[in-house]
């Protein structure tokens, strides 16, 4: 519908108004609008348009024409284009075209974050470091040559450098990229999985503890090139640092000989220090002082019990998850037999495919991802059997927004899944923070609750590696979850532990026919 | 802990977003990336810079930023275009950009070619128009090279009516055509339209509302334009996109001479005056003028790498360095970003670079002038602090500042002027361009700015080197 407003005796200068529309036109559920003068062509041209003009309008008016699929979209529309006129709503914030920019005075910040495309990064980064900046590198694609020179340079410095590659951050209270705002306490995390340090830290948060540090040291520190530059600072920082308490450090399986590397700095260390490699064995902790840990939820539990003394266990029992996965999955007819994990955290991804190819020994699962655990899946965009996705890998990313920043993508594969009749159970994990997508867990709450309501037959599983103090409210939407049918755990390993045993529930009535 | 964190976010806006929300003190850089340089050529000017020939060149390119400086442009009164225009004779058209045939041309410009044999009447209907030019009877030249400026599509015959401006100190004469007036902001000569009105209007122009102007300009023994150039950079013009000081200060000074005439009918230098007051950016065309009169005084200086014309003609997009004299150096003509005049356009409807008005450029106006004017900056959503930065890019490849121009955005520092090959690539920076965006079925759909495409610069270095042995 179409709607005019009409300013009497309001002039806004015509070079002033040009970009007016176009940035009208880019809010949702607006066809289109013009924001001009009323002289007699751009009457002329409104009308031409199909917009009605009141009778008494003259040159001397302002005019704001909005064609919008609602009543309400129109008023906001108008309202938005008034706003702009007005100013409203205008950071009037300096901004600066580069650090050598003289009015930024950059040596008296603490810290450069930086996520530019990656072949950008060394210059800026080292520029940052030469003003004495700590670094905290989002951007990928970074050379391994030119990671380890500005680790070695920040390191000469006596600067920390945390990524190139890192997700996640907390440092001095700040997160950092897609970190959460995790409560303040006596664990310092050295990660080099950015989605595995928050996984431990939101589950410390949770059990009324916090973290002092959370250390990001990008995915590749412990390749044979890096050689664990950061992740050895890290320790040497969390050591000094009298907040911290406990050390927990995150990775993934990495170079054996950088993990002995780090493993034996630790050894060292005056603090305790718990280990996680995510998907090492216990013989690479033979030689070691370092409590080791096997996944992301047994390293944050350990590390509160470390802290206080008291036993933690997870929150639904083995027992419990055998009941649970039992009852459920009877209520699913009997041609409902597959399981889909739609994981948007590669680490999650990883940890879930670890737990099931040890524990569902007999299944074959499929993956896009290419690994030891799963069979490739022929084409990303097709589920076969069960399927185990990582939806922040670059087969989809390249055509979409990660999901952790805009939950569209794994969205609209949610509801492709679900057009599936053999669908029995889906998995999903939710990452929150400043940083990150506004509502990722919203979204897919209504969509699950509409499908539900409808009469849809499918179990869905979800965990939140969130704060409570993220943006997103996470307590309001664990209800909203809750509320569309959803079991919530605690923790992405007890997800995968349910979604492990329902599998196993979904092979069993097979064979059983 | 106890500290309060102070961070700079270089990339993604929405972490700056999260990290204010957190409270924390941010500061956004608004990071670009480098600029692209071709080391070979760049080391080769190096090379020659060092060298002893680079005293010759420095030295031409003085001489020819000086001609910029010293310039005198005088607005000499009203003419035809076939008395002031080197070879426009019968059937001859002038057109914009670099050479092109008919079969390359653009619609506008076919179409332009066909309407200047109907107006000249060398043609009765459009079909013999058609024949008569496929015939190869008609000439068509490039407005750039001789002493015109084609603006928008640039189609000039010799019995359009122009505006002379003589270069006091170089003693060079051009003749640009003025904007048609309010009803007719599409005649051919600029944005490519043609309609028997529009036809009409030229000779109603000539024959009516010119001639009081032309006696006004007699009348004064000439309007000098740098006096009013200057005035109205220090009120908001860069004087390509902008003209609105420059409009009031002209008819300041003419309005009240003009009123004054008796010896003309009261109607006709009434139609006059009002038709110099409606028609927005009237003063383009004197603007256009003074540059283009200035630069032919450097066309074939010996040595001088400086740049005397950029134009395009919505295919190609050329340039002329002033010892390389009217040889061109072409390539694919660029889009222009900026903002449509309705949001109903979008790049589709948009022509590549069409039109010869950044001779203003070459003369250090429009895109080098970018701190004299946020308003038009703003329009491509950029503060004053980038149309200042604009500006002070554009001094790194001009050979000198014009202290005909302090700006009160740059501390009454003076705007650059004189784009100079060498240093666009030793710098990789191309020369920023303002201008006007064309519908590709006619008329004017925008403004913004373009780069000036580095291939050109390359061919063109390419052939200096060439000729000078170096």
């Amino acid at each position: 519908m179409r709607k005019v407003l009409v300013k009497k005796k309001r002039y806004v200068d015509s070079v002033s108004l040009m970009s007016v529309a176009g940035r009208v036109n880019e809010l949702e559920g607006v066809e289109n609008s013009e924001v001009a003068m009323a002289t007699i062509i751009n009457q002329r041209v409104l009308k031409e348009e199909g917009y009605e003009l009141p009778s008494d309008i003259t040159p001397d008016d302002l005019v704001i024409a909005v064609d919008c699929e609602s009543e309400k979209r129109c008023d906001e529309a108008i309202q938005a284009a008034m706003d702009i006129i007005d100013r409203k709503n205008v950071e009037s914030d300096v901004e600066f075209t580069s650090l050598d920019d003289a009015e930024l005075k950059a040596e008296t910040f603490d810290l450069c974050q930086i996520s530019l495309p990656g072949e950008y990064v060394y210059t800026e980064a080292i520029k940052a470091l030469d003003k004495g900046l700590d670094l905290f590198i989002f951007s990928d694609n970074v050379t391994l040559d030119e990671e380890r020179k500005i680790k070695e340079y920040g390191k000469k410095k006596g600067k920390l450098v945390m990524g190139p590659d890192a997700g996640v951050g907390l440092i001095n209270g700040v997160a950092f990229a897609a970190g959460s705002m995790n409560s303040f306490g006596p664990v310092g995390i050295v990660g080099a999985s950015g989605s595995g340090a928050q996984e431990v830290a939101c589950l410390i948060e949770h059990r009324g503890l916090g973290v002092s540090q959370i250390i990001g040291t990008g995915g590749r520190d412990l390749y044979p090139e890096i050689g664990g530059i950061t992740m050895l600072e890290g320790i040497e920082a969390l050591e000094k640092d009298d907040n911290t308490k406990v050390i927990v450090l995150v990775s993934k399986l990495a170079d054996i000989n950088v993990m002995d590397k780090v493993l034996y700095r630790a050894d060292e260390c005056k603090k305790p220090v718990i280990a996680i490699f995510l998907g090492s064995d216990e013989s690479l902790f033979e030689k070691h002082k370092v409590e080791a840990a096997f996944s992301l939820e047994e390293a944050g539990l350990k590390a509160v019990e470390k802290i206080t003394g008291v036993k933690q266990d997870p929150q639904f029992s083995d027992e419990e998850i055998k009941q649970l996965a039992k009852e459920e999955v009877a209520k699913l007819p009997l041609e409902r037999k597959y399981f889909r994990g739609l994981y948007c955290g590669g680490t999650f991804t990883e940890e879930g495919l670890l737990y099931f190819s040890r524990h569902n020994k007999n299944i074959l699962l499929h993956s896009n991802l290419s690994n030891k655990y799963a069979e490739k899946l022929a084409d990303s965009h097709k589920s076969v059997g069960h399927t185990i996705l990582d939806m922040g890998a670059e087969d989809f990313t390249a055509e979409a927004p990660h999901p952790v920043f805009n939950p569209e993508l794994r969205l609209k594969r949610l509801r492709e899944e679900l057009k599936d009749p053999e669908v029995g159970v889906v998995l999903l994990d939710f990452i929150t923070g400043p940083g990150v997508a506004r509502d990722p867990i919203g979204s897919h709450a209504k969509e699950i609750k509409k499908l539900r309501d409808s009469g849809l037959p499918v179990i869905f599983i979800a965990n939140i590696c969130g704060s409570d103090n993220d943006p997103q409210n996470i307590k309001e939407k664990v209800k909203l979850l809750k509320d569309a049918g959803v079991i919530v755990t605690g923790s992405n390993y007890e997800s995968a532990k349910i979604a492990s045993a329902m599998m196993d529930e979904l092979e069993r009535r097979q064979v059983n026919g | 802990m106890d500290k309060k964190m102070k961070v700079i976010n270089i990339g993604i806006s929405s972490f700056y977003d999260a990290l204010a929300e957190q409270g924390v003190e941010v500061a956004q850089i608004d990071w670009k990336p480098p600029v692209k340089i071709n080391d070979e050529l760049a080391n080769k000017v190096k090379e020659i810079m060092a060298s002893d020939f680079a005293e010759k060149m420095n030295k031409a390119n003085d001489d020819a930023v000086n001609m910029l400086i010293n310039a005198d442009p005088v607005w000499v009164g009203v003419d035809l275009a076939g008395n002031v225009i080197e070879g426009l004779d019968d059937y001859t058209v002038t057109h914009s950009g670099p050479p092109i045939s008919f079969d390359e041309m653009v619609m506008l410009h076919q179409r332009g070619m066909v309407s200047a044999c109907l107006f000249e009447g060398w043609a009765k209907t459009e079909e013999e128009a058609l024949e008569l030019i496929k015939s190869g009877k008609i000439k068509m030249i490039s407005a750039l090279d001789t002493n015109t400026v084609g603006a928008g599509t640039g189609i000039i015959t010799k019995n359009v009516a122009m505006i002379i401006v003589k270069d006091r100190h170089n003693g060079k004469v051009t003749a640009t055509f003025p904007a048609e007036g309010i009803k007719f902001q599409g005649g051919f000569c600029g944005w490519g339209l043609y309609s028997k009105e529009i036809a009409e209007n030229l000779y109603y122009m000539r024959d009516h509302l010119l001639p009081p102007m032309d006696k006004v300009a007699k009348n004064k023994g000439g309007l000098p334009l740098k006096p009013i150039l200057a005035e109205s950079m220090q009120m908001g013009d860069e004087n390509h996109t902008r003209q609105s000081a420059a409009d009031l200060l002209f008819e300041h000074q003419i309005l009240l001479d003009m009123a004054k005439i008796d010896d003309m009918p009261r109607q006709q230098v009434l139609d006059s005056m009002n038709y110099i007051v409606e028609t927005p950016r009237f003063f383009h065309c004197f603007g256009q003028g003074a540059s283009r009169a200035a630069n032919l005084g450097n066309v074939g200086r010996e040595y001088s790498t400086m740049v005397t014309a950029v134009c395009g003609n919505g295919v190609r997009f050329g340039i002329k360095i002033a010892a390389l004299g009217d040889e061109w150096f072409e390539t694919e003509a660029p889009y222009m970003t900026g903002q449509y005049t309705s949001s109903k356009f979008t790049i589709d409807d948009q022509l590549p670079w069409i039109g010869d008005s950044c001779v203003v450029e070459c003369a250090g106006l429009g895109g080098l002038a970018a701190a004299a004017s946020p308003i038009v900056c703003n329009l491509r959503g950029m503060t004053l602090k980038e149309a200042i930065g604009q500006t002070r890019e554009m001094e790194k490849i001009c050979i000198s500042k014009n202290y005909n121009y302090p700006i009160p955005n740059l501390d009454f520092d003076f705007l650059p002027s004189g784009i100079d090959m060498m240093k666009v690539i030793e710098t990789g920076i191309c020369p920023c361009i303002h201008g006007g965006m064309f519908n590709k079925e006619g008329g004017l759909i925008g403004a913004g700015m373009a780069r000036v495409p580095m291939e050109c610069f390359e061919k063109a270095f390419k052939a200096y080197c060439e000729k000078y042995g170096l």
